[in-house]
């Protein structure tokens, strides 16, 4: 499914919280850039919780906003969830998504259960339906906003910083969840974290300031850091002042001293090296203008 | 049918015991009446049991279940289901309140003798404006407090003090129980009963605002 979103603003007070925002969602898209960028407004929009102020959204060529709407035309093709998701603390997983599927329209008995088991086992929940909603970590409580968003069988699904206060282990699952996800829904995940984008996604946009930067697959994004990136052997004991003065983004420890590599728009007389996608990001929040390079 | 079971349930076990509360009340009226009250002498006691005791609970459940929305990480995922859900929830808990009222009015009736005659038009109006107005108050004050507790306490504060001082405590606020017998065309009763009307309709209209019906 496929989800273009044209022209959008939203505007607070006077102030531009997304400006003249136009992209093209498909795949598991990565939406990335620094706090108050609009990512969460961008999310919020789609989801139907927010109001646009001008733009159009066509899923699948349909148009989801109507002249003069100022939200989203309600649809249960899109499924949000929020980054601290947390629905009814005292009640167990299943009689909170057996209520969810009430809520959904579904009476019969048999049909929740069924729809209920499914969406646990994907979300491999099966063994904690009877843990309260407070009793469960973070990643638990987002698969279980995971499963009650499947239980509605969106085909696009929109997480907001979905591995965000995660420990290590739970980010993994959570990722690769994520991933498998991603063979049957379109995915919208917006994230700081770029290791996580560049695992999950195949389409990346990058907002600034309510605006879109960029647009692109990741192969792309590095590109825009092509040239600006160095290697370089340092002393432990100069690293300090590197740090002070460069962009390091990556510190290996060898045995006599450390790798690091640096992002720099100045040329230094140091071995440029292949870019990742960190320094492509980099690149698009520097300005850099490295298109067609 | 099989909904209402289903909500009611969900909201039984959500609520634990606070789902009992308006129950209870309903309860204690109920004694008022049948034991407290006296019908050959202040019969209109009745009524104000009916006010004072069971009706200001009518916003209890709404209250609670809507205040599933507050919760940190809940709003986003649960306000698009409340709004569908949003006329259904006021219909259900509105039919069960009424219907709990008229089981007091009738014991009212049955207690005064069987007759009509301890009814009275403007009180009968009355009463149900009354009900609506505890059931769209109490939402229209959760959704500006943001607090269950906040709301509780600022609705059964006013209505302590107005039935304590049976309207008279000169606070500036309105007074929208009625303690005497009401006299046709008083204008003190249009008064009173074209506020709370207008502060009815109002508190609905904030209320669907907030829960974006338009």
């Amino acid at each position: 499914m496929r989800m273009e979103i044209e022209n959008l603003a939203k505007t607070i007070k006077k102030r531009n919280i997304l400006d003249d925002v136009s992209l093209t969602v498909e795949g598991i898209y990565g939406l990335i850039g620094p706090n108050g960028a609009g990512k969460t407004t961008l999310m919020k929009i789609l989801a139907g919780l927010q109001t646009l102020t001008a733009g159009s959204i066509k899923i699948d060529d349909q148009h989801y906003v109507h002249r003069h709407a100022s939200y989203i035309t309600a649809n249960t093709l899109i499924g949000y969830l929020p980054q601290d998701f947390m629905i009814y603390p005292e009640i167990s997983v299943y009689e909170v998504l057996d209520h969810i599927a009430v809520l959904q329209g579904i009476v019969k008995k048999s049909e929740r259960q069924q729809q209920i088991e499914e969406a646990l086992a994907i979300v491999n929940l099966s063994g904690q339906q009877h843990k309260k909603m407070n009793e469960l970590s973070g990643g638990m409580r987002r698969r279980v906003g995971i499963a009650q968003l499947l239980m509605r069988k969106p085909s696009i699904l929109l997480f907001d910083e979905p591995t965000a206060g995660l420990d290590i282990e739970e980010r993994i699952r959570f990722r690769n969840l994520l991933l498998e996800l991603g063979k049957q829904h379109t995915i919208v995940i917006s994230s700081h974290i770029v290791e996580d984008i560049e695992f999950l996604c195949t389409k990346i946009g990058i907002l600034t300031q309510g605006q879109l930067r960029f647009e692109g697959t990741p192969e792309e994004l590095k590109q825009r850091a092509d040239g600006y990136v160095y290697h370089m052997d340092v002393q432990a004991e100069a690293l300090s002042e590197l740090l002070m003065t460069q962009d390091v983004t990556q510190i290996n420890e060898e045995e006599q001293h450390l790798k690091v590599r640096i992002f720099s728009t100045e040329a230094l007389d140091q071995p440029r090296v292949i870019p990742r996608l960190m320094e492509g990001y980099l690149a698009i929040v520097r300005g850099v203008d490295n298109n067609g390079k | 049918m099989e909904n209402s079971r289903l909500l009611f349930a969900f909201d039984k076990k959500s609520m634990k015991g606070a789902f009992y509360v308006p129950f209870f009340m309903w309860g204690v009226a109920l004694l008022g009446i049948l034991f407290y009250a006296s019908m050959e002498k202040d019969y209109y006691n009745h009524f104000i049991i009916v006010q004072g005791i069971f009706l200001p609970f009518c916003c209890w459940h709404l209250v609670y279940r809507y205040s599933e929305l507050l919760v940190h990480g809940a709003e986003d995922t649960l306000f698009p289901y409340y709004r569908k859900w949003f006329f259904y929830d006021i219909a259900r808990y509105g039919i069960l309140y009424s219907f709990l009222l008229i089981v007091l009015l009738l014991i009212i009736g049955i207690k005064g003798g069987g007759g009509a005659a301890v009814f009275d038009n403007i009180t009968l109006a009355h009463l149900p404006v009354l009900l609506l107005f505890y059931l769209f108050g109490g939402l229209a004050l959760l959704f500006m407090m943001r607090s269950v507790e906040l709301t509780l306490a600022i609705i059964f504060i006013y209505t302590v003090i107005e039935v304590v001082t049976l309207g008279t405590s000169g606070l500036p606020w309105p007074h929208i129980f009625i303690f005497l017998p009401p006299l046709p065309e008083d204008p003190e009763m249009t008064k009173k009963f074209t506020f709370l009307l207008l502060t009815t309709v109002s508190m609905a209209l904030y209320v669907a605002k907030k829960i974006r019906l338009f």
